[in-house]
């Protein structure tokens, strides 16, 4: 179904009726197209960069000027968080992209190599597997050094591992299919037929497990960033603005915010997994 | 079954021995020099301390060398010293596990209590406003950035209702029970002194249920859609068509058999719980050994950084084992899959 409606009525019907059909991926997608648009436009919606200071107005309470209020350097609360979400939500995207890369390949590796490959690949795999994510990622960004590069790096080295696994299991699954081994016997190299054959029955599932991941590694990255391993001030973050508030809990509005911020884009990924798995499982059938 | 928990545990030194040389290479990957890094830079400017030091850690041998020194050391309850404590980092982790079993034993088992009979209503109520509500809370629970929701709730009830107590484990007045088990809960219980005991569960109540949000999500999550896979299942009609109350199908026929895929998701979320952990004690001022995870990393000591890293690593490990044992020993399905070989 790719082929695009001639009409803009006739898009915007169609719009319409699949809000109704699945009103939680609408709403799910609905908030995260807003942080996006209200992410990429920081500049445009904000006058003054995130770290402009002004010592006239430290620590207001929100206002018409200052819809989020400011902080202790007189910064406006508002126009941090959206230049907070260019760190959070792209550093989140990288670690989901480089777990997703890495892990598909070793993944891929194992499962159609088998033998010796497959066994020291998921060796490796389950021994970094053992470790709880935070706990690890925080063992190497600190061994780095803290900072918003650094974070990320911490985070992908933990992230691949689901992967891995995943992509293994799906390629295991494929390679006695009938269409596969009528690819390899027609004559073309092992490897093409991975990439030819096996791996475009393979990505999509992996693509969607990617989609809904960034949530979590938004959440991860967040919480890093507040312990001190991640992005460092004055750079807008939204887990370092939530640490920063800790200082001047009298003044709500300045851990508030980044915080909720949060919340509501990582609820936003996770509903919008919640309705992907849905609306593919069988078993809970279409309607809930 | 005896011979499959034999062979899971003769597997869990492989898993053992893979952490620690994911440990040792984190440890040997830091880009400054790992005498500084593992002394401070004070000792470090000690020509004796830093020979003595690298002779202990066989620094002087070869990389391969080098690991098996520290295995052996390992071995010996060596983890080196903590830069920051001075004292050795295997002593401090003993001295600040107990708060951490504590806090971490309260989370579990206020989610379990929260979390079974929510997931059980959801999926009885499918479909219906009760179902609607809780899969909306706990969709806002798993996305919660537990840190900010510990501050707010730190603020609100502490700093303006007063309601809760000052973080910490007990008041400054109240003297620790006796040491037996280190748990100020467990140890004022024995020695019979209630005040005590009030005291201490007063200051684990916020912070265990901060901590609960994420496993309470999780696993109400999971009992839902358990519930869900069991109850059009044709043995409950059974059940029903031979004069049982809904209630009875319910919990007596349908729960039991629904619940046992969960305890697999227990293992899962003691994952976010050690997450939690690092988290919630800092934030609570709880010395337990998340909160010394949280130090060492901010002030770079390293050995304690690995310490806690390797601990962390083992009670997950650990506690996934249990797991999967108790589910094998649940669903005699299972056991008998698992026994066969297939895993």
């Amino acid at each position: 179904m790719s082929s695009l409606p001639a009409h803009p009525a006739a898009a915007a019907r169609r719009g319409l009726m699949f809000a109704r059909q699945d009103p939680q991926m609408t709403i799910a997608l609905a908030i995260i197209v807003a942080w996006l648009v209200a992410i990429a436009g920081a500049g445009l919606f904000t006058r003054g960069g995130p770290i402009a200071e002004d010592i006239d107005v430290l620590l207001q309470a929100p206002s018409a000027a200052h819809p989020f209020g400011t902080d202790q350097l007189g910064r406006d609360v508002l126009r941090r968080v959206l230049y907070g979400g260019q760190a959070s939500l792209p550093a989140a995207v990288v670690v989901v992209c480089i777990g997703l890369a890495v892990g598909t390949a070793l993944g891929a590796a194992a499962g159609y190599l088998g033998g010796a490959v497959d066994e020291v690949v998921m060796r490796v795999t389950d021994m970094v597997l053992a470790f709880p994510v935070l706990v690890l990622a925080m063992a190497v960004a600190a061994a780095l050094g803290a900072s918003l590069s650094h974070g990320v790096v911490a985070l992908a080295a933990v992230w691949w591992p689901q992967y891995v696994r995943v992509c293994r299991g799906l390629v295991l699954d494929l390679r006695e299919k009938e269409y596969v081994v009528a690819s390899r016997a027609s004559g073309r190299l092992p490897l093409h037929t991975l990439y030819l054959v096996i791996m475009p029955n393979v990505l999509p599932a992996l693509l969607v497990m990617a989609a809904i991941d960034v949530g979590r590694a938004i959440l991860y990255f967040a919480t890093l960033s507040f312990l001190g391993l991640g992005a460092k001030p004055p750079q807008p973050e939204w887990g370092a603005m939530v640490s920063s508030g800790v200082d001047v809990m009298d003044q709500w509005w300045v851990a508030t915010f980044p915080g909720l911020a949060i919340l509501s884009l990582v609820f936003a990924f996770n509903l919008l997994g919640d309705s992907i798995r849905d609306a593919l499982d069988p078993w809970l059938g279409g309607r809930r | 079954m005896i011979g499959y928990v034999a062979r899971r545990l003769f597997l869990l030194v492989p898993i053992l021995l893979g952490m620690t040389v994911i440990a040792f290479a984190v440890s040997r990957a830091i880009p400054t020099d790992p005498v500084v890094a593992a002394l401070g830079q004070q000792a470090a400017d000690h020509p004796a301390i830093v020979a003595a030091y690298r002779h202990h850690w066989g620094l002087d041998q070869p990389l391969p060398m080098q690991y098996l020194t520290y295995v052996k050391n390992l071995l010996h309850g060596d983890l080196s010293d903590s830069i920051y404590t001075h004292r050795p980092v295997t002593q401090d982790l003993r001295s600040y596990m107990p708060a951490t079993i504590e806090l971490a034993t309260a989370t579990i088992l206020l989610s379990t209590i929260l979390s079974v009979p929510l997931g059980i209503v959801a999926a009885v109520t499918r479909g219906t406003t009760p179902d609607l509500i809780v899969r909306l809370v706990t969709l806002v629970g798993v996305a919660m950035p537990i840190f900010w929701l510990a501050l707010a709730a730190l603020d609100v009830f502490y700093l303006h209702l007063g309601i809760a107590p000052a973080p910490g484990r007990l008041n400054p007045t109240d003297a620790p029970p006796p040491n037996v088990t280190g748990m100020y809960t467990v140890d004022s219980l024995i020695a019979g002194n209630m005040k005590t005991f009030w005291d201490a569960v007063s200051h684990l109540a916020l912070p265990a249920l901060i901590m609960a949000t994420w496993s309470t999500g999780t696993l109400t999550r999971m009992t839902r859609t358990s519930m869900l896979s069991v109850l059009p299942q044709g043995f409950l009609r059974m059940v029903r068509s031979k004069g049982a109350t809904e209630l009875h199908t319910v919990l007596g026929h349908a729960a039991p058999n629904a619940l046992i895929p969960v305890v697999t998701v227990v293992g899962l979320a003691y994952g976010d719980l050690l997450t939690g952990v690092i988290l919630i004690e800092t934030i609570f001022g709880w010395p337990g050994i998340g909160h010394y995870a949280y130090e060492a990393a901010i002030y770079a000591d390293f050995p304690a950084i690995m310490g806690v890293t390797l601990v962390f690593g083992v009670i997950y490990t650990i506690v996934n084992l249990c797991v999967d044992l108790v589910y094998a020993a649940l669903d005699p399905r299972i056991r008998a899959a698992m026994i066969s070989g297939r895993r």
